[in-house]
C-alpha cells in the first residue's frame, strides 16, 4: 500500500462532480484526518487518512449521509465527497464561532471569565440546543457517536447561543458495521470501553449528559478530589464509572471541591436527570434520561434564572417569595425581578387562596418565567413542555410613565388576542403588537386556554402580595 | 409555623451568603511533561544550535494550540556540555519562554541524564498526578563522562522506564549506540539527522506523537508507539 500524504496547501483537490477546490492552509491535523481553508473562504475541505474499511465503504457512508436530506439544524454537513485519490468531503465553514471547550476551561483565566462567556443561562441555553440536536440526529435513525468538546462549535458572541455541530462523518446507523470512531476521551459511554461494543443511541446518550453536566458544573461526572489529585490510572475508573457520581445522593466517597457546586448551578429537576445518568445509567444504558427530557428540564432551568443588574451574571431566582435576590457571582442584593407563573387551565385558580396558591407552586403545577429584556414568552413551551411550541409568544418590555417610572410589559408577538383581568377583576383584551402592562396579580388569558398570572410586579412599591 | 418559616430562609441566605468564583473551582489538569535533553557541546556551534532552537520554538507554538480540560503539556530543558544543568524546569505551556541555547564545552550526558532522573523523582516538578512524561534526547557527539550507570538508573526508574523516548543523532559523529540504548524500544528507532534541517522535521514528530497523546483516550498509554508518526514522514532517516 502506497504511503499516505496530506495535500499541501495549494494542491488542488476534486469532488466526484468534478467540482475543483484550491486548499489555502490547514487549520488542524488529527489522527483521522486534516482540515483545509479553500479559495471559497465559505467552505471547508476534510481530508482523511485511509480507514481500515475499505475507501469505498466510507464514500458509500458519506454519499448516504448527503442524500439523506437530515433536517438537523445545527449539523454541519457533508456537501460533497472528494474523489480519488483522496478521501474526504466539503463542507460549509461555521463563521464567529469557537469550540465549546472555551465555556468549559478558559483559554485565559480572567475574573470574570464564566460572564463574558454568557454565565449560567446561556450554558443553559447551549446545552438545551445540545439535547435538541441530539434529539433530531436520533429522530433521524442516526447516531452522533463522537460528541465531545472538539466537535460542537458556539456563537463566538456571548449574546447569542447557536451551535454547531461537526465531524458529521462520523454519523452511524447503529448496528451497521460502519463505526470507525467510539468516540472522545471522557465522554465514551463505559459499556464501549469495557466490552468494546458499537456505539448505539443509548451511547449518545452518556456523551450528551456527560457534556451537559460538565458544561454547567465545570468538571467531569467523575473527577472527584481523589482522582484529580491521584495517579492518571485513576482517570481510566473514572471514565469507565467505576467510582461513584461525584454528586451521588447516597455515595459520598467521590465528592469533589473541584467544579462549581451541582446545588447552585443545576435545578432539582437537572440533578435527578444527572443521577439517573451517572448512577443507573453506568449498568443500565436505558436509563439514561433522552434527549428530549434534558431538553425540556433545560429549557425550564433557563426560565428560572434572574439577571444582576450589577454583572450581569445569571442565577436561579429562589422560589421563595420573601427572600431576596442575590447574585450567586458577585454576591449583590437586589430587587426581586417580575415573574409569570403560568398555569394550565383551572378556573378554580382565581378563587385560591394565597397558601393555596403556594401549594399548586410547590407541586410543579405552576410553571415560572423569571422576566428580563432576555427571556422569550412562550407559554405553549412552558406549561406544555412541547420544546417546539411557538404559539402565543410574548416580549418582555418597559416603558416610562409620568412619573418617570418604569412600567413593565409584555408586548403580544402574536397573531391572536391576549384577554387580561387585574386584580380588581376588571376585563380588558390585548390585540396583536399591544402590550399587557404588568401588576400585581393581574391574569393573562392565552387562546390556548392557558393562563399567566404576575407576581411582585414593582417590588420598591409592592410586597403587599 | 413562624418560626419554622424563619429557619428556612435563614438556611436559605446562608446558603447564599458564599460567592461562587467560578476560577477556583476549575479542575487542575494533569501536566503531560516534555523533557529535551539537549546536547551543547562546542560540536554543536553554528548551523545546529541556531536549528535546534528553531526546532524548539516551533515545538513550543504548536503546543500552545492544544486546548484541552484534562491535561497541560508542561516543557522542561536539560542541557549538558562540560557539565550539565537544568535551564527551564517543567514548566506549562503556557508560561514557559524558551530560552535560547548556546553552544561551547565538552558531552556531559551521564551528568543530563542524573539531572533528568532527579526531575523525574521531584514531586515538585512532577506530581503524581502528571502523565507519564516524553523525552527528548539530542546530540551530535559521544559522551565523554561516566554515563552508563547514569543512563540504566535512569531506564530502571519507575517513570524512567515507563516513558515514553525519542532520540535523534545529528551528524556523522554522533554515537548511535548510546541513543540505541537511551530508546531501547524495538519499534522506536531513533532518528538520524545528516542533514541538520531534519532536525526540524524530528521535532515535528515529536510535538506530534505528545500532541497525539494529548487528546488519546488514555494520555498516560504509552504503548501507541509513535512509530506510526514517525513513519508518516516522507523521507526520515532511522538507525
Amino acid at each position: 500500500m502506497p504511503k499516505f500524504s496530506f495535500p499541501k496547501p495549494g494542491a488542488v483537490v476534486r469532488d466526484t462532480e468534478g467540482r475543483r477546490y484550491k486548499l489555502v492552509a490547514q487549520l488542524n491535523q488529527g489522527m483521522q484526518g486534516a482540515i483545509y481553508t479553500s479559495e471559497d473562504e465559505s467552505i471547508l475541505v476534510k481530508v482523511r487518512k485511509p480507514p481500515d474499511s475499505s475507501s469505498a465503504d466510507f464514500h458509500k457512508h458519506l454519499r448516504i449521509l448527503i442524500r439523506r436530506n437530515l433536517e438537523v439544524d445545527a449539523l454541519v454537513l457533508p456537501r460533497a465527497v472528494l474523489d480519488e485519490p483522496y478521501l474526504g468531503y466539503v463542507m460549509d465553514r461555521v463563521n464567529d464561532s469557537i469550540s465549546l471547550v472555551e465555556l468549559v476551561y478558559p483559554k485565559i483565566l480572567t475574573t470574570n471569565w464564566h460572564v463574558a462567556t454568557g454565565g449560567l443561562r446561556r450554558r443553559l441555553r447551549i446545552a438545551a440546543q445540545l439535547a435538541r440536536t441530539i434529539q433530531q440526529i436520533h429522530r433521524n435513525g442516526l447516531c452522533y457517536v463522537d460528541l465531545s468538546w472538539q466537535n460542537v462549535l458556539v456563537s463566538s458572541d456571548p449574546k447569542q447561543t447557536f451551535i454547531k455541530l461537526i465531524d458529521a462523518d462520523n454519523l452511524i446507523v447503529p448496528g451497521t458495521s460502519f463505526a470507525e470512531v467510539m468516540g472522545s476521551p471522557g465522554f465514551i459511554a463505559p459499556e464501549i470501553l469495557k466490552e468494546s461494543r458499537f456505539p448505539d443511541h443509548a451511547c449518545d446518550r452518556w456523551s450528551l449528559a456527560v457534556a451537559i453536566f460538565h458544561l454547567l458544573v465545570l468538571n467531569h461526572p467523575f473527577f472527584g478530589d481523589e482522582v484529580l489529585e491521584g495517579e492518571p490510572e485513576l482517570e481510566e475508573m473514572a471514565y469507565r464509572g467505576e467510582l461513584p457520581f461525584i454528586d451521588s445522593r447516597d455515595n459520598k466517597q467521590n465528592r469533589s471541591t473541584k467544579g462549581l457546586p451541582p446545588g447552585r448551578v443545576l435545578t432539582r429537576k437537572l440533578r435527578d436527570l444527572s443521577r439517573r445518568a451517572f448512577e443507573n445509567g453506568v449498568a443500565d444504558p436505558w436509563a439514561r434520561p433522552s434527549p428530549e427530557e434534558w431538553l425540556i428540564a433545560l429549557l425550564e432551568a433557563a426560565d428560572q434564572t434572574a439577571l444582576c443588574p450589577k454583572c450581569g451574571a445569571t442565577t436561579y431566582l429562589p422560589e421563595m417569595r420573601g427572600t431576596p435576590f442575590v447574585c450567586d457571582w458577585c454576591g449583590e442584593t437586589s430587587d426581586r425581578p417580575i415573574e409569570l407563573g403560568f398555569f394550565d387551565v383551572d378556573p378554580a385558580i382565581d378563587n385560591l387562596d394565597e397558601d393555596e396558591r403556594k401549594e399548586l407552586i410547590r407541586n410543579k403545577k405552576a410553571h415560572r418565567l423569571v422576566l428580563d429584556k432576555e427571556q422569550r414568552i412562550l407559554p405553549n413551551r412552558l406549561v406544555n413542555g412541547d420544546p417546539e411550541a411557538t404559539g402565543d409568544a410574548g416580549q418582555f418590555g418597559t416603558k416610562r410613565n409620568s412619573n418617570n417610572e418604569s412600567i413593565f410589559g409584555i408586548k403580544n408577538w402574536s397573531q391572536n388576542t391576549w384577554a387580561t383581568k387585574d386584580a380588581a377583576g376588571n376585563k380588558h383584551t390585548c390585540p396583536p403588537g399591544d402590550y399587557v402592562w404588568l401588576f400585581n396579580q393581574t391574569v393573562i388569558h392565552f387562546p390556548s386556554g392557558i393562563r399567566a398570572k404576575v407576581r411582585n410586579p414593582y417590588p420598591n412599591m409592592g410586597g403587599q402580595a | 409555623m413562624g418560626i419554622l418559616k424563619q429557619s428556612v430562609t435563614d438556611s436559605y441566605c446562608h446558603q447564599h451568603k458564599m460567592q461562587i468564583n467560578p476560577n477556583q473551582f476549575l479542575p487542575l489538569r494533569r501536566p503531560l511533561p516534555v523533557i529535551v535533553l539537549a546536547d551543547v557541546s562546542t560540536s554543536m556551534e553554528g548551523e545546529k544550535i541556531i536549528t535546534l532552537n528553531a526546532a524548539l520554538a516551533e515545538m513550543h507554538q504548536k503546543f500552545q494550540t492544544v486546548h484541552d480540560t484534562r491535561s497541560e503539556i508542561h516543557t522542561a530543558i536539560i542541557t549538558f556540555a562540560s557539565n550539565a544543568q537544568q535551564i527551564l524546569s517543567l514548566t506549562p505551556v503556557e508560561n514557559v519562554k524558551i530560552p535560547t541555547l548556546a553552544a561551547g564545552g565538552t558531552t556531559a550526558m551521564g551528568a543530563a541524564f542524573n539531572i533528568a532522573l532527579e526531575l523525574l523523582q521531584d514531586e515538585q516538578q512532577m506530581p503524581k498526578r502528571s502523565y507519564l512524561p516524553t523525552l527528548v534526547l539530542v546530540s551530535d557527539g559521544q559522551p565523554n563522562d561516566p554515563w552508563e550507570e547514569a543512563l540504566q538508573k535512569l531506564l530502571d526508574s519507575d517513570r524512567g522506564k515507563r516513558a515514553v523516548r525519542l532520540a535523534v543523532g545529528i551528524g556523522d559523529d554522533c554515537d548511535f549506540d548510546v541513543l540505541k540504548r537511551f530508546v531501547n524500544h524495538p519499534e522506536i528507532p531513533v532518528v538520524r539527522a545528516t542533514a541538520v534541517s531534519k532536525l526540524m522535521d524530528f521535532f515535528r514528530v515529536v510535538s506530534m506523537s505528545v500532541m497525539a497523546r494529548s487528546v488519546a483516550q488514555n494520555p498516560n498509554s504509552t504503548s501507541n508507539s509513535p512509530l506510526h508518526l514517525l513513519n508518516d514522514d516522507d523521507d526520515l532517516p532511522f538507525d
